[in-house]
């Protein structure tokens, strides 16, 4: 049988309550990035110069972003990656929450999903990643080389770094040549429908 | 299966809290087989946490507002909080610890989950919960200092009895430091396969024992405070966290079918945290299913086939020659399809995996392709290759140190000759092939390599070692040296998940900043111009894994040698 020790306890430790107190003082720096609350969203609209590169839709298929994402179409994008396991399943549950409501739309929005792991999330996985949330034919996912994922992430301000320092922003278009609106945080799919219908509204 | 048990009796649910919530806050030192209604409500926990299915069957359900209601293993609490219950960083977002000691023990609820991304947000001093407070966390979203949690965070509809189940679970879940682990010393093992050559297998070994001999050098531990900190933050520091490493050189004897019982017979004698590095040149199997059984991390090995099938203990380099088949099978079925490809190999397991399976990548493609296996102990010659025609392309499996044999050969008239540089094991290829062969070369190039290898070779210079196989000493190299960086994070959270959970999420990160630190430094000593890009402190052009990713470097280039002898590359970085 294993015997288990446990650290001895620093409480009647004068030092330890010393070293607590440090802690305390010096280390002490809880923020809360997050809150339920929507109305700490603030849409900003931006305008991004888009890089010319090829990537990989789930489909296999090699395709000019530019060409992609100025397709005509309303976009709704937002960045993730399949072995991703806290922030982009919600994300994902979000756009496929939008989906469906898109569905009921006569406006139909082209959803792109881009994967800032891309040397692992073949278009393979993508295919799998976007069966799991039923991604439908207006919902295409993206990978492409470690450079190509950068210089897009680059491109829209997202890139952070490292993929584990992403943080949770979806962009919506109107139409090709129309600026960009930003949405940061945890946007609920209602949320985002709202500032879509206000987008279209304006065009 | 249950790990780390920390619990006394008690025979009913509710009083098993209270004993569970009195326990938490007691050093344990000795451990009573908890009885089996205890093992029931844990293991009822388990499932709850690990599967999301609740005691009845049914699947957990988890609501977060205006997103989605998650289901199963979908709303699984391991899915944000990680099989060690230690939570994580993505981003802005600190995912809290849950394991016992945080959510029960006051004592223990201090520091926890230092992530540089998260920097100072590492205090995570708050009351303990009670069975009550942690309900209405798990059911309303509440924490116990009556603060809305994330959004993240689903509210979970949990009868009372899965309460008490789940609430069992995590009481004793990463309580107590892993096996070969105690206050001062992390016992690790390195495993030697027989068939390695003596010459890597002294190389290997010095990388590896002088690199910790270095370590322990700059170790403070608690009780022996004197010499140079190695400490990478101010929190090992005061919490005195540090430990020095103890290295068990297993080396296996006879037929791999003998190996399982070796490793089980080692590890009673001398129970391990982890095994760092290891090294073979044939099958790794046994390793490999021996981790996954014991639950034990098999840390980064030197080995040109690892197992694939998904799993959890092991962490390799790459998927070697079948990453490499793979690489060469995207070469070959694009443009420009070779007629017919004659593969080469010995009987070992190694080089006829290897070939079989980029012959069914091959055949898939509907190209041509033929094995052939040159017998154990046969001579390697022109001869033994076979009738070949001008139109073939050829395809060598075979090990670095059977390429000389091969060099008195000269290289028959083909379509292409391709190598595999993963079983290359420090020796190059001869100069009558450089001419006509091609590498598959899973690694960065050499000439790439030299300002990420920096401090390797630096290092092997000082400790007067000579570099008798590169990859395999710059991987053992860098095998203790994510180690000690990793574990130096978790503090006093010396759990086996935790450290696979930690390598998972850090190895990218920690990669990109080193290499910036290294550039930066040599460029404060004036050894190099501000142009040089660093991207790696490895052999390989960038090291990432993600949750249950197990190959850290996905790609490999097709590479020549020139007119001038250099190593260049054919293709772009292949990721198949």
């Amino acid at each position: 049988m294993t015997v288990f020790k446990t650290e001895t306890t620093f409480m009647t430790d004068i030092n330890s309550l010393i070293k607590k107190l440090i802690l305390g003082f010096v280390l002490l720096g809880l923020s809360l990035p997050l809150s339920a609350d929507e109305t700490q969203i603030n849409p900003e609209t931006a305008d991004y110069t888009l890089p010319d590169v090829s990537v990989l839709r789930q489909d296999g298929k090699k395709l000019d972003f530019i060409k992609e994402i100025d397709d005509g179409r309303p976009v709704i994008l937002n960045f993730i990656f399949a072995s991703c396991s806290a922030i982009c399943p919600m994300l994902s549950h979000t756009f496929s929450k939008v989906q469906a409501k898109l569905g009921l739309n006569d406006k139909h929005a082209h959803l792109m999903s881009i994967s800032i792991d891309p040397e692992n999330d073949t278009p393979t996985k993508l295919t799998e990643h976007a069966k799991k949330f039923g991604a439908g034919t207006d919902w295409d996912h993206y990978t492409g080389t470690t450079e190509s994922s950068t210089s897009i992430q680059k491109a829209f301000n997202v890139y952070r770094g490292d993929k584990m320092n992403h943080t949770s922003v979806i962009l919506l278009r109107a139409a090709p040549s129309k600026p960009w609106l930003r949405l940061e945080g945890f946007v609920s799919p209602d949320k985002i429908m709202g500032e879509y219908d206000n987008l279209n509204q304006q065009q | 299966m249950l790990k780390n048990y920390s619990l006394l009796a008690g025979n009913t649910p509710t009083p098993i809290l209270i004993v569970l919530s009195l326990l938490a806050l007691l050093p344990i030192n000795a451990v009573a087989e908890p009885p089996s209604t205890t093992i029931n409500l844990i293991e009822q926990g388990q499932r709850i946490y690990q599967e999301g299915t609740l005691i009845s069957g049914k699947p957990l359900e988890g609501f977060r507002n205006g997103n989605a209601t998650l289901k199963g293993t979908e709303a699984a609490c391991v899915n944000c909080h990680r099989p060690s219950g230690m939570g994580s960083v993505e981003g802005d977002i600190l995912i809290a610890p849950i394991a016992g000691n945080y959510l029960f023990n006051p004592d223990k609820v201090q520091v926890t989950n230092m992530d540089p991304r998260s920097g100072k947000k590492f205090n995570q001093a708050h009351p303990a919960y009670t069975e009550d407070s942690l309900a209405t966390a798990i059911t309303a979203g509440i924490n116990n200092s009556g603060r809305n949690m994330l959004a993240l965070m689903p509210h979970y509809a949990l009868e009372k009895q899965d309460m008490a189940a789940l609430s069992a679970y995590l009481h004793q879940l990463s309580s107590t430091w892993s096996a070969g682990v105690d206050a001062e010393t992390i016992h690790l093992a390195t495993v030697i396969t027989p068939d390695v050559e003596p010459q890597r297998r002294k190389a290997f070994l010095d990388t590896l024992r002088l690199s910790i001999i270095q370590k322990n050098g700059s170790t403070a531990t608690a009780s022996s405070k004197k010499g140079r900190h190695h400490m990478t933050s101010a929190a090992e520091m005061v919490l005195g966290t540090e430990r020095k490493w103890a290295l068990h050189v297993w080396e296996l004897q006879g037929t791999p079918d003998t190996w399982t019982t070796q490793l089980n017979e080692k590890l009673h004698n001398q129970p391990v945290f982890a095994l760092l590095s290891g090294v073979t040149n044939t099958t790794w199997e046994p390793v490999h299913n021996f981790c996954e059984d014991k639950h034990i991390p098999c840390w980064f090995p030197s080995v040109a086939l690892p197992v694939t099938t998904q799993s959890f203990y092991s962490l390799y380099f790459s998927r070697g020659v079948l990453l490499e088949a793979d690489a060469l099978a995207n070469q070959l079925t694009g443009t420009n399809k070779p007629k017919r490809v004659v593969q080469i190999s010995r009987a070992d397991v190694v080089s006829t995996q290897a070939a079989k399976y980029l012959d069914e990548s091959l055949t898939k493609a509907g190209i041509a392709t033929e094995q052939r296996i040159i017998k154990a102990g046969a001579a390697i010659s022109a001869q033994s290759l076979g009738k070949l025609t001008a139109e073939d392309t050829l395809v060598f499996w075979l090990h670095g140190n059977e390429w000389q044999q091969l060099g008195k050969a000269l290289p028959p008239t083909v379509k292409a000759v391709y190598f595999s540089e993963a079983l290359a094991g420090g020796q190059s290829l001869p100069e009558t092939w450089r001419k006509v062969a091609h590498l598959v070369y899973p690694y960065q190039l050499p000439d790439k390599r030299q300002s990420n290898l920096t401090n390797f070779y630096a290092w092997h210079k000082m400790k007067k070692l000579p570099i008798v196989d590169e990859h395999l000493q710059a991987e053992a190299f860098f095998a203790v040296e994510f180690l000690t960086e990793t574990l130096s994070e978790m503090l006093d959270n010396v759990y086996r998940d935790y450290l696979l959970e930690r390598a998972e999420n850090m190895l990218s990160r920690s990669e990109s900043v080193k290499s910036e630190q290294q550039v930066r430094e040599r460029q404060m000593r004036g050894k190099i111009g501000t142009a040089i890009q660093q991207h790696s402190t490895s052999i390989y052009p960038h090291l990432g894994l993600g949750v249950n990713q197990r190959f850290a470097s996905k790609g490999a280039y097709i590479t020549h040698y020139d007119k001038d002898n250099k190593l260049v590359a054919d293709s772009d970085w292949i990721v198949p």
